[in-house]
């Protein structure tokens, strides 16, 4: 998600194998969706600090407060060009750079430290490989919730917090004492949250899986979807929000329970789909590989379908598939797409995404307006 | 807190407008939404420990409907809060070092490093949680 926030950091290295950055200003979502210019490929570490100021100097000067809507650092940079915002940060940088003298990297050497690495177990991990081999619900969760460590007889796990049918990023305080009991046993006691609406402890050891796999089940905090389909991003919406026009939750509830009982998004596969309830985009549409956003149509809820999104380094804004669609008609407008791109793949291992970018909107939209229930469409 | 326990005081025995309350519980994360004020609690860094998570599931208990909604910008929110319990719930927060500030408003938001690479992932260049640190304290 670097690439749409207002300034996105990557952590790189040069070609000597120093530690740095790139930097990308001008990025955002919400009702002007824009994806970050890299300002600087490579920003040494112990510039960052000056750096950001001169971004923020620069940002401070021309920034609009005219207009509430066009305040953002992302209108600053769409404005200016991306050309000459960066000659006037690396201005502003040379300006700043000799008032930094120091002090900043070593607080950043003191808090390093209060980030170091846990203190790791050497262990066996025989027990994870052969529970993975008989247990096939087990072998389904660490499929796709688990993550490759660094050390390797550990694993980062993330904790689902979408089981199918419930509301994307809601945890009851009983799954929250279980998740802090769990972090404490076998995670080293770090929890973090994710802008997925998921929790993920960072390091567990393998041997724990099978018994942290299973209190998780228990509490209904085991659902092997993380990346899948019905690991959606939704915001409030209409349940909650004064902002919003339409309902998100629901969508995301009836997506994740039609295609549980087709037994469909494992054979579907990696796949982000993204809900809002309104322009503001909370629930980060523009960047959902299928997008809903849902407008308000004359008092009546319409859901408009985007495509192609992408939030990560290869960052893209979907595109509009055409008109939108009734509550009752979304799922299975998006069931026509997925449907389609099913019969479109190469093979299996060719992603929903990378389909897409290969055969681009026209199949999709066919498969969309071109069927019986294209009179449905609004 | 002390401050923001006034204000509400004040707000409930109708001396301050909403109109007039609303920057004040603005900045301590206090929405009012369709139902209910909604109190939006930072998690910086995404980053919680067993007995913070173990505060929020007390709060959710004791001020909530016993759940809470973790959001894509990384914080947790309470969707049912009565005004007069925010002042508690404020400083039930500040008892285990969290807070409801600059979760609103022109500010400098709370921001993720990217959590499941933080300190652990295999192909991450190095951890990005101290130099987020740096850069928004």
């Amino acid at each position: 998600m670097t690439k749409a926030h207002d300034i996105g950091l990557r952590m790189v290295r040069n070609a000597a194998g120093e530690p740095g950055f790139e930097v990308m200003v001008g990025g955002g979502l919400g009702r002007t969706p824009m994806i970050g210019v890299t300002v600087r490929e490579f920003l040494p570490e112990a510039d960052l600090l000056p750096y950001v100021e001169a971004v923020l100097s620069v940002y401070n000067t021309l920034g609009r407060r005219d207009n509430k809507y066009k305040a953002r650092i992302k209108i600053t940079v769409h404005e200016t060009g991306a050309a000459e915002i960066t000659r006037m940060i690396e201005a502003r940088f040379a300006e700043l750079r000799p008032l930094f003298g120091g002090a900043d990297q070593k607080l950043l050497a003191e808090i390093r430290e209060a980030f170091a690495p846990p203190a790791f177990r050497n262990a066996p991990v025989d027990a994870y490989d052969a529970f993975y081999k008989a247990d096939p619900t087990f072998r389904a969760w660490a499929d796709t919730n688990l993550t490759v460590h660094r050390n390797a007889q550990y694993a980062i796990v993330t904790i689902s917090l979408k089981a199918h049918g419930e509301t994307p990023g809601d945890a009851t305080s009983a799954q929250m004492r279980l998740i802090a009991d769990l972090a404490e046993k076998y995670g080293h006691s770090d929890l973090r949250i994710s802008h997925e609406q998921n929790v993920i402890l960072p390091h567990v050891h393998k041997s724990d899986l099978p018994t942290l796999h299973a209190a998780l089940l228990q509490a209904g905090l085991g659902t092997a979807n993380v990346g899948l389909l019905s690991d959606i991003i939704a915001c409030p919406g209409m349940d909650y929000c004064a902002l919003a026009t339409a309902r998100s939750i629901p969508v995301a509830q009836e997506l994740a329970t039609h295609f549980e009982a087709l037994k469909l998004e494992h054979e579907i596969g990696p796949l982000k789909i993204k809900i809002s309830g309104c322009i503001n985009a909370c629930g980060h549409h523009h960047v959902g590989h299928i997008g809903i956003l849902g407008l308000d149509r004359a008092g009546v809820e319409n859901y408009q379908i985007t495509l192609g999104g992408d939030g990560t380094e290869t960052a893209v804004i979907g595109d509009k598939t055409g008109p939108g669609f009734a509550y009752t008609e979304i799922v299975p407008a998006i069931e026509r797409i997925l449907r389609a791109y099913l019969g479109l793949r190469l093979e299996p291992s060719e992603t929903f995404l990378q389909a897409f970018r290969r055969v681009g909107m026209e199949p999709f939209k066919t498969a969309l307006y071109e069927s019986d229930s294209a009179q449905d469409a609004a | 807190m002390a401050q923001f326990a006034a204000q509400v005081d004040r707000r409930l025995d109708g001396s301050l407008t909403e109109d007039e309350f609303r920057p004040l519980r603005l900045m301590n994360g206090l929405y009012l939404q369709l139902h209910a004020y909604m109190l939006r609690v930072a998690i910086p860094y995404g980053s919680l420990n067993p007995g913070q998570m173990r505060q929020l599931a007390h709060i959710a208990d004791t001020w909530d409907k016993g759940y809470g909604h973790f959001t894509t910008r990384q914080n947790i929110q309470f969707n049912w809060p009565k005004l007069p319990d925010v002042p508690a719930i404020l400083q039930a927060l500040a008892d285990v070092e969290m807070h409801a500030i600059q979760t609103s408003g022109n500010c400098v938001r709370n921001g993720p490093p990217t959590t499941r690479n933080s300190s652990s992932c295999r192909e991450s260049s190095r951890s990005p949680s101290p130099a987020r640190r740096t850069t928004a304290p």
